[in-house]
């Protein structure tokens, strides 16, 4: 591990302005900075998660003029400052939507390849943290390409060639510093619920009646879904007019009546248990089948945003006690 | 890096109504850039700029020189398709999907039940088969509609009807002038034909009515799941499974399907 003045960690990274775009977390939410004065965090974990970085909100998959179509050329190289551990493995786990053998996504594949991630770790996490349920944790450096620790005037960080090259000259020893008994003591804040089993469970759950009951408050807005950083759901439209024409990709979410709902008026997922089932059920069952990892950090954007407190803690739980 | 999102072009070489109520126009496509390599059951995305774009199953066989599609006006896009003109510019991806296993059909009797405008990429099955003749025993099917004009290629069931390597049962739901072939729905002729299972495979497509009772017949029939096709239908927007709406449990039916047997549907939750 070395060690970092963070004043000199910001000058730098404002001269890395020129040559990278930064995101970082500006206030409520995660975003892309001009200066590194921009950098605050209303929170432990800012409401927008970095995963609008690889998949915007709203994207042009390509232009249609005159017959022609035309993709959007992307060479912008990025930085990630200061995103949280459960954030970034949440990207690790969107690569494998995404970078995958059959049909790699170049938009997301060419803004991922160009980008570096620093995470800084979670000394205090909030109330609604449940990383360590997924085998993860507030220290957690391993899906990151550097992790930077908050102590006051400096951080200390560690990380791979990629990240540390771009504050060289500005790493210093870093005296032997123990961080153990933080990351213990972090760690130990963090009341998660049980979950192993649960993707196992969970296949002979489809018909259960826990549905219905789980479901019975939410007002199917979809805002769990829009900042979790895991779900990646996209919906493809065209807009323009005449002859010159956009197909944008844009944010979906499974929670939704219309994002199932056929052209003949038939909707497989029409009732709101069966779109919190499929929410469930992708996190926790289909994710680990198809990756062997669950599609869950444990960020808590979820619990904390929901606008009736649906848990999704609490729903674990009553999962594993069916 | 190939993009998958990007359509090829082509044009349409000709257009017409399939159906008597004109709600089924099938379009014959040419693409710009050569042939496409397909397995029947395989469909593509058809892109109307400015509209969107939708699925549809392909309907020509692989050895066919065009692409056919056949287009239920339903909804935005598939009005906007019953539109265009011959020699239209068209914009395709494709194709997608698994497809028939038809390399495990192989050297079995085959079965083909279908309703209604769900017998497309069964007109690209049945003609891959005929094209590989000695590769498969006897070929059945059956095949109704609600009249006689909503039967699809309509000319081509008469050419095939006159083959003797092929059993060619076309069915109606009720009595109607002029028609000569059998009167009732789906199941009861299947029933009524009865064709073995045994060394066989049995391919359905149709409406869900048509499914739900059918079902009951293959199984009377003693048909194992694991021998019985059908392909799928959903709301799809990618078409490569990454945008996540089409699944059913951990499968896309746009990537994984749209075909699937019988025996992995049984275990699935029933969003379809």
């Amino acid at each position: 591990m070395k060690k970092i003045d963070k004043k000199r960690l910001f000058e730098r990274l404002n001269n890395l302005i020129k040559d990278y775009v930064v995101y970082a977390p500006k206030g409520k939410d995660f975003g892309k900075i001009e200066d590194t004065s921009e950098i605050k965090r209303e929170s432990i974990n800012v409401r927008l998660s970095p995963k609008q970085v690889f998949l915007p909100q709203e994207e042009a998959l390509f232009t249609f003029k005159q017959g022609d179509i035309k993709v959007p050329e992307n060479n912008e190289k990025y930085i990630l400052f200061g995103i949280r551990p459960c954030d970034a493995k949440a990207i690790a786990l969107l690569d494998k939507n995404f970078d995958t053998k059959d049909f790699p996504d170049p938009y997301y594949i060419d803004r991922r390849k160009n980008s570096i991630l620093i995470a800084e770790a979670c000394i205090e996490p909030e109330s609604t943290c449940f990383c360590t349920a997924f085998g993860s944790g507030p220290f957690e450096s391993k899906d990151a390409d550097a992790l930077i620790i908050d102590r006051g005037d400096y951080y200390l960080i560690d990380g791979n060639e990629k990240a540390l090259s771009l504050f060289d000259g500005l790493l210093e020893d870093d005296g032997g510093e123990k961080i153990l008994e933080l990351k213990k003591k972090a760690e130990d804040s963090i009341k998660s619920p049980v979950v192993e089993g649960i993707d196992k469970k969970l296949s002979s759950m489809i018909d259960d009646p826990i549905w219905d009951e789980v479901s019975r408050k939410c007002i199917t807005c979809g805002a769990c879904t829009y900042l979790c950083p895991t779900c990646y759901c996209f919906d493809i439209q065209d807009v323009g007019k005449d002859d010159k024409y956009m197909r944008e990709r844009v944010w979906d979410s499974c929670m939704f009546t219309v994002y199932t709902l056929e052209a003949s008026g038939h909707n497989p997922r029409k009732e709101k248990e069966k779109r919190m089932r499929q929410r469930v059920m992708h996190k926790f069952n289909y994710y680990p089948f198809l990756y062997d990892e669950y599609g869950c950090v444990g960020c808590g954007r979820c619990i904390k945003y929901c606008p009736v407190n649906v848990d999704i803690r609490k729903i674990i739980t009553k999962i594993m006690e069916v | 890096m190939n993009n998958p999102y990007i359509p090829m072009s082509g044009k349409i070489k000709k257009a017409w109504f399939e159906s008597t109520d004109r709600s089924l126009r099938t379009l014959d496509i040419v693409l710009d850039n050569g042939k496409m390599d397909f397995i029947p059951g395989q469909f593509c995305e058809i892109s109307i700029m400015g509209k969107g774009e939708s699925p549809f199953g392909i309907a020509s066989a692989p050895s066919e020189d065009f692409l056919r599609f056949t287009v239920n006006k339903t909804g935005y896009v598939t009005a906007a398709i019953h539109w265009l003109e011959e020699e239209t510019p068209v914009w395709i991806r494709g194709p997608l999907g698994n497809g028939y296993p038809v390399e495990k059909f192989e050297g079995k009797n085959i079965v083909i039940v279908s309703g209604g405008f769900a017998f497309t990429t069964l007109r690209s099955l049945l003609i891959y088969l005929l094209d590989h003749r000695d590769k498969y025993k006897d070929i059945t099917v059956v095949y109704g509609a609600r009249e006689p004009g909503l039967l699809l290629y309509r000319e081509e069931l008469q050419e095939w009807a006159k083959r003797d390597d092929v059993n060619i049962h076309l069915a109606v739901d009720a009595e109607f002038e002029g028609w000569q072939g059998h009167v009732g729905f789906v199941p009861t002729i299947l029933e009524k034909v009865s064709p073995s299972s045994e060394d066989a495979y049995l391919v359905m497509c149709g409406p869900p009515a048509m499914i739900k009772f059918t079902l009951p017949v293959i199984k009377k029939l003693n048909f194992p799941s694991e021998k019985v096709y059908t392909s799928l239908e959903r709301r799809m927007k990618c078409g490569i499974g990454k945008c996540g709406r089409c699944n059913i449990g951990p499968y896309y039916v746009c990537k994984d399907g749209p075909v699937f047997s019988l025996d992995v549907l049984e275990k699935l939750p029933k969003e379809y």
